[in-house]
C-alpha cells in the first residue's frame, strides 16, 4: 500500500497546538514539529506502522509544547520599549474598589435601601418558588431501584376519551410476573384502605392504612427503624407502624415492637416493624402496613374485573416501558377478553414511571397529586418578578452614574481603561447581588411559616440547604451580571474630560432605556394584577353559582364501617322523628363526590351508553331538594321502586334523545349491575355534581344497595352545634366502635376548590410583591428626578409656577411608561386568563371594566409613588433650591 | 591577578544574573553557534545535530525550552525566517549568537583548557568524553 506523498499529522493535535501554543513562539513550534514530523516519516520505513509512530511522536511533542496558561509578553530583545499596564487586581487596588463601593452605599441610603429592599425581595420570592419547585419534583426521588419502578394503569376508553384508572384487581401481579418472566422482576400491590385499629385500651380510626404484599419495604424505599425488611411483612399476623403512630399507640417505639394490635376489631396482628415516618414528597402515604394476604378473600383480590388496588412493578434493568407495553393487549385478552366483550368495556393497559405518577393528574386514585401546570405558573412568576427586581437595579444604578461620573474621570485620567471600570462595577453589583441574598435568607426564615401555611405542606429547609446555596450562588451571579452590565458599560465609556467638567447628562438613549423598563416592570406587575382578579373572580363565581341543590345546613356522614352503616339503617326513623332533621338519605356518592361511570343499555339504542350512576334511597331527590320536571319520585308505595325503577337528568334524557317527558316509561339497564330492565320513572333538573370544572354529565339514579355516604338535611334556624350533639347521642346509644364522624356540604364543596383557592392566595401575594417592587423602582426613579430639576423648580417657582403645575409636570413623565404598560399587559392577561378559564366549564366572561378598574389602579399607585416625591420638590422653597452651591 | 579582576568585573557588567549555563544550554548554544555559521540555527536542525553529534535523544520541546532561556539571558539573539512550503507556510526562527554569548563559551572553553593543561598526565583519550 503506498503512502500519501504528504501525510499529515494528527489534526487534533495540531489543533491544539493552535490554540495553546505559548502564543510567542507558536509559529515556529508549529512549523519546527510539522518539519520534524516530515523528517520522521521519511526516516521510518514507509510503511503504516512508521506513519502511525510519527504520528504517535508528533502528538507526543504537541502535547509537551503546550502552555496553555501562557500570556502574550514582548520579548525584551524584540520589544525595547515594553509598557505594562497597571494591575487592576492588585490587593490595594482591591481594596480601593471595596471601600468606594461601600462608601457609595452609605452615601445614598435612600437609593441603596431601595435597591437592596427590591432586589431581596424579589430574591426571597424567587426562593419560595424554588423551595416549592424543587418540592414537587423531589416527590417519590428517594426510592433505590425509582428508576424502573413503574404503576400499572388501566385505561377504559369511553366516547374516545380515556379514563386512567389506576386501580387494577389482585389476579394482575402474579399473573403479570408469570407472563412477563425475565422482564418484570417483582411486583408489589398496595391496597389503601382505612380501619379502625385498637391498641391496649384504645381505638382509632385510621385513614392511612396499606394492605401490601410482603416484599413492600424491599420494593419501595421506607426505611425501617426496626425490623428487617424482606422479612417483616411475611407473617399474616404482623403489621408494621410509622414512628409517630407506633408513639401515638405505645409512647416508645421500644415499647411497641411486639405489642399486638387489632384492626376492626377482628384481625389481630403483632408490631413486627416501625418505618420512619413517610415524607412529605411520597406519593404513597402511610401510618401502618398490614399484609395483604390477610384478605386474599375478597372479591377485589380474585375477581379480575374489580376495582381493587395499586399494582406496581419493577422491571428489569434491561427492560423499557415500551416493550412490556407491546404485549398488554395481548394479555388482557388472555385474561378477561371473555368478560370485557360481555360488559362492553375495553382495557388498555398501561405503565406510568414513578416519578410521573405525581403528575398524572387525571389519573383516577387517591394518592397524592401535583399539578405541573402549576408549576410553570409559579415558575414564570419567579422570573417575572426577578426580572422586576432586576430592571429596578439597572435603572436606579444608571441613574446613579451621573454622580459617580467625576469618579470614573479621575480613574479613567489616572489610566484606568475601559475594562477596568466595566469589572469594577459589575463586582459591585455582584457584591450588592450577595447583600441581597443574605438579606433574602434572613426574609426566607421569617416568611416560611406562612409560605408552609398557604402551601399547605411542610417544607423542610435543612434537605434543601445545598440546593438553595446553589441557587443562590447562581442569582447572585446571573443578578449581578444581569443588572450591573448595562450601567457598568453605560459608565465606563463616559469621556474623562465631559465627567470631569461636570457638564455629563444622561443621554436621550438613557432615559428611553430607562422608560422602556419601567414599561416592562409596569407589565409584568399589571399581567400579574390582571391575572389575579381574573382569577379570583372566577372561584368567587364558582364559590356563589346556584348548584341546583341545597347545600346548606346539610351534615356529611361518610360511611366507611360497619357501626355507621348499621346505625343509618336501623335508626334512620328515630333520626327523622327529632324535629331538627328535615331528612336523611343514603347513596353512593355525594355532590361533589365519587360518582360510578357505568355502561347502559337502553331502548331503543343499539349501542350502548356511558352515564353516571348514583344509588341512593328513596329520599335522594328529598333531602339534596332537587327539581322534578317530568314523572314522579321514587315512592314506598310502589315496592317494586328498588329493583326496577331509575330516575335521569335532563342531561341524560338530552343525550338520549328525548324530552324530558318522553324519557318517562323509557327503560335502561346497567351492563353490570342490573339484572332487570329499570324503567325511567322521572327525570330531575340538572345539578352539579360533580366539580364546576366539568360540565354536567349524565346521571342515572338507582335504587341499590350501595352506600358510601348518608346526608343528614337539618332545618333551618335553631343551634346547629346542639343539633350535632344530638345526632352523635343517637349514634353513641348503639354502642360504636368507631367515631361520628362529619362535615357539612358546604365545606365539601369548598375542598373541591381547596388547591384553586390556595394557589389563587398564592398568586395576589406575589403579584402585590411585583408591584411593591416595581413601585420601589419608580420611587427611586422619581426621589432622582426631583434632585436632578431643584434648580429647574426654583427657577419655575420664582416664574411663578404653582405647585400643581410643577406636580403635574414631574409626575407626566413616569405616567406615560404606566400607561403603556397598561395598553400592553391587558391583551396579553387577557388572552392568558382566556386560556385558564378554558379549563372550567362554568366561567365568567372577561369583562372590560376589570381592565380600566386595574388600570387605574396601577395609575394612582404609580402616582401615589412619584407624588410623594414630586409633592416634595414643588414646596421646597425656592430661595433654598436656588441657593445650593 | 589583575586579568582575573577585570574578567570579573567585566561578567557583572554584563549580566546582572549569574552567567550559570547547564550541561544541555551549554550543548545547545555551541550548536547553535556552530549552524549560525550557515544561517541554519533553528529548532529542527539543532535538534538533528545534537541528535547526531552527542547520539541523544534530544526532543523539540526540550531544545525549545533551552533556546528560549538562553534568549532570557541574553545569549542568543534571533529573528524570523521565509516562510517554506514544507512547514506549511510558516516561518523559521533563526538564531544567532550574541556577542555575550560568544565570550561564555569562550569562557567556558579556557577554563576546561587550563584545567586540562594542568593535568600534567593526559588520560587515556578512551576515557574523555
Amino acid at each position: 500500500m503506498r503512502m500519501n506523498k504528504h501525510p499529515n499529522p494528527p489534526r487534533w493535535a495540531q489543533t491544539l497546538l493552535r490554540w495553546w501554543a505559548h502564543p510567542d513562539t507558536a509559529e515556529e513550534v508549529q512549523g519546527d514539529l510539522l518539519e520534524l514530523y516530515d523528517h520522521w516519516v521519511r526516516t521510518e520505513t514507509s510503511d503504516r506502522q512508521g506513519r502511525r509512530r510519527a504520528n504517535w511522536r508528533y502528538s507526543l511533542s504537541a502535547l509537551k509544547l503546550l502552555r496553555p496558561l501562557a500570556q502574550l509578553t514582548h520579548r525584551s530583545s524584540r520589544y525595547a520599549d515594553y509598557y505594562q499596564s497597571p494591575l487592576s487586581l492588585s490587593p490595594a487596588m482591591l481594596r480601593n474598589y471595596i471601600k468606594i463601593a461601600f462608601r457609595n452605599l452609605t452615601r445614598n441610603k435612600v437609593f441603596s435601601g431601595i435597591n437592596l429592599l427590591g432586589l431581596s425581595t424579589g430574591i426571597t420570592v424567587c426562593l419560595l418558588i424554588f423551595l416549592f419547585i424543587m418540592n414537587e419534583f423531589s416527590v417519590d426521588n428517594f426510592h433505590k431501584n425509582g428508576k424502573n419502578i413503574y404503576r400499572v394503569m388501566r385505561g377504559i376508553e369511553n366516547e374516545g376519551k380515556e379514563t386512567a384508572v389506576a386501580y387494577l384487581s389482585g389476579p394482575y401481579a402474579p399473573a403479570l410476573l408469570n407472563d412477563f418472566k425475565g422482564q418484570i422482576a417483582q411486583a408489589v400491590r398496595v391496597n389503601p384502605t382505612d380501619a379502625l385499629v385498637t391498641s391496649e385500651d384504645q381505638s382509632f380510626h385510621e385513614r392511612k392504612i396499606i394492605d401490601a404484599d410482603p416484599n413492600f419495604f424491599t420494593f419501595f424505599t421506607f426505611p425501617l427503624l426496626k425490623g428487617d425488611p424482606a422479612t417483616v411483612l411475611t407473617d399474616p399476623a404482623s403489621v408494621v407502624l410509622t414512628e409517630s403512630t407506633a408513639k401515638k399507640y405505645f409512647g416508645t417505639i421500644d415499647n411497641a415492637l411486639g405489642k399486638i394490635v387489632k384492626i376492626d376489631k377482628s384481625l389481630a396482628v403483632k408490631v413486627t416493624g416501625i418505618a420512619q415516618d413517610v415524607p412529605a414528597n411520597s406519593h404513597l402515604d402511610f401510618d401502618l402496613v398490614v399484609p395483604l394476604e390477610n384478605y386474599k378473600d375478597r372479591s377485589w383480590m380474585n375477581v379480575w374485573i374489580n376495582n381493587g388496588l395499586y399494582t406496581y412493578v419493577q422491571l428489569a434493568p434491561t427492560v423499557s416501558e415500551a416493550q412490556v407495553e407491546r404485549n398488554f393487549p395481548r394479555f388482557v385478552d388472555k385474561y378477561m377478553g371473555q368478560i370485557l366483550k360481555q360488559a362492553g368495556f375495553h382495557f388498555n393497559l398501561s405503565l406510568t414511571p414513578l416519578p410521573a405518577i405525581y403528575f398524572e393528574q387525571a389519573a383516577f386514585d387517591s394518592v397524592k397529586h401535583g399539578d405541573k401546570k402549576v408549576v410553570y405558573i409559579f415558575l414564570s412568576i419567579a422570573i417575572l418578578i426577578l426580572l422586576v427586581a432586576c430592571i429596578n437595579f439597572m435603572n436606579l444604578s444608571t441613574v446613579r452614574a451621573v454622580e459617580r461620573s467625576k469618579e470614573i474621570g479621575v480613574r479613567k485620567v489616572l489610566g484606568a481603561i475601559k475594562g477596568h471600570l466595566v469589572w469594577q462595577f459589575i463586582g459591585e453589583s455582584l457584591l450588592l447581588a450577595t447583600f441581597a441574598c443574605v438579606l433574602s435568607i434572613g426574609m426566607l426564615v421569617l416568611v416560611l411559616p406562612f409560605y408552609k401555611q398557604l402551601l399547605g405542606y411542610p417544607l423542610n429547609l435543612s434537605v434543601y440547604a445545598l440546593p438553595i446555596l446553589l441557587f443562590l450562588l447562581a442569582i447572585i451571579v446571573v443578578v449581578g451580571f444581569l443588572s450591573g452590565s448595562y450601567p457598568a458599560f453605560v459608565l465606563a465609556a463616559f469621556s474623562p474630560i465631559q465627567s470631569l467638567k461636570g457638564k455629563l447628562r444622561m443621554g436621550r438613549g438613557g432615559t428611553s432605556l430607562r422608560q422602556i423598563l419601567v414599561v416592562v416592570q409596569f407589565s409584568i406587575s399589571i399581567l400579574l394584577m390582571l391575572g389575579t382578579a381574573i382569577g379570583t373572580q372566577q372561584m368567587r363565581y364558582l364559590k356563589n353559582k346556584q348548584l341546583g341543590y341545597n347545600k346548606e345546613q346539610t351534615l356529611v356522614i361518610p360511611i366507611d364501617n360497619d357501626d355507621i352503616y348499621n346505625f343509618f339503617l336501623g335508626h334512620k326513623d328515630e333520626l327523622l322523628s327529632q324535629n331538627r332533621v328535615e331528612a336523611v338519605s343514603m347513596m353512593s356518592g355525594e355532590p361533589g363526590g365519587f360518582f360510578d361511570g357505568l355502561m347502559f343499555d337502553v331502548e331503543a339504542h343499539p349501542t350502548r351508553w356511558k352515564a353516571r350512576t348514583e344509588f341512593a334511597d328513596f329520599d335522594f331527590v328529598k333531602t339534596l331538594g332537587l327539581k322534578l320536571i317530568a314523572g314522579r319520585d321514587f315512592s314506598p308505595q310502589y315496592p317494586t321502586d328498588t329493583a326496577r325503577a331509575a330516575l335521569i337528568n335532563r342531561t341524560a334524557a338530552s343525550r338520549l334523545g328525548w324530552t324530558p317527558d318522553q324519557a318517562v316509561g323509557k327503560w335502561l339497564k346497567s351492563t353490570l349491575r342490573d339484572s332487570t330492565n329499570r324503567i325511567i320513572i322521572g327525570v330531575i333538573e340538572d345539578f352539579n355534581f360533580l366539580s364546576l370544572k366539568e360540565a354536567i354529565e349524565p346521571l342515572v339514579i338507582a335504587p341499590n344497595s350501595d352506600r358510601r355516604a348518608a346526608l343528614i338535611r337539618l332545618r333551618p334556624g335553631g343551634n346547629l352545634t346542639a343539633t350535632v350533639a344530638m345526632i352523635q347521642q343517637l349514634y353513641a346509644k348503639t354502642r360504636p366502635a368507631y367515631p361520628f364522624e362529619y362535615h357539612f356540604l358546604d365545606q365539601q364543596f369548598d375542598q373541591l376548590y381547596k388547591t384553586d383557592l390556595r394557589q389563587q392566595t398564592i398568586m395576589s401575594v406575589f403579584a402585590g410583591l411585583a408591584i411593591f417592587i416595581a413601585c420601589l423602582g419608580l420611587f427611586g426613579l422619581a426621589t432622582f428626578s426631583a434632585q436632578q430639576r431643584t434648580k429647574e423648580i426654583g427657577v419655575r417657582k420664582v416664574l411663578g409656577a404653582s405647585v400643581g403645575s410643577i406636580v403635574t409636570l414631574l409626575s407626566n413623565d413616569f405616567l406615560k411608561p404606566v400607561s403603556i404598560a397598561i395598553l400592553i399587559a391587558s391583551p396579553i392577561a387577557w388572552w392568558a386568563m382566556s386560556n385558564w378559564l378554558q379549563g372550567f366549564a362554568y366561567r365568567i366572561d372577561i369583562e372590560w371594566w376589570l381592565f380600566v378598574l386595574i388600570g387605574l389602579l396601577a395609575i394612582g399607585i404609580a402616582l401615589l409613588t412619584v407624588s410623594f416625591q414630586s409633592i416634595k420638590a414643588a414646596l421646597v422653597n425656592p430661595v433654598k433650591s436656588l441657593r445650593s452651591e | 591577578m589583575a586579568l582575573h579582576l577585570i574578567s570579573k568585573s567585566r561578567a557583572n557588567q554584563y549580566c546582572m544574573k549569574r552567567t550559570y549555563l547547564g550541561e544541555f544550554e551549554e550543548v545547545v548554544l555551541l550548536t547553535a553557534a556552530v549552524l549560525a555559521l550557515q544561517d541554519q540555527a533553528y529548532g529542527v536542525a539543532i535538534t538533528h545535530e545534537i541528535n547526531e553529534q552527542t547520539g541523544r535523544a534530544v526532543r523539540l520541546n526540550q531544545i525549545h525550552t533551552a533556546l528560549q532561556r538562553l534568549e532570557e539571558k541574553g545569549m542568543v539573539s534571533s529573528h524570523m525566517g521565509d516562510p517554506t512550503a514544507e512547514r506549511g507556510g510558516r516561518r523559521k526562527r533563526l538564531f544567532t549568537v550574541t556577542a555575550y554569548g560568544q565570550r561564555t563559551l569562550q569562557e567556558i572553553q579556557t577554563v576546561r583548557t587550563t584545567l586540562w593543561d594542568r593535568l600534567l598526565a593526559p588520560l587515556i583519550p578512551t576515557l574523555s568524553v
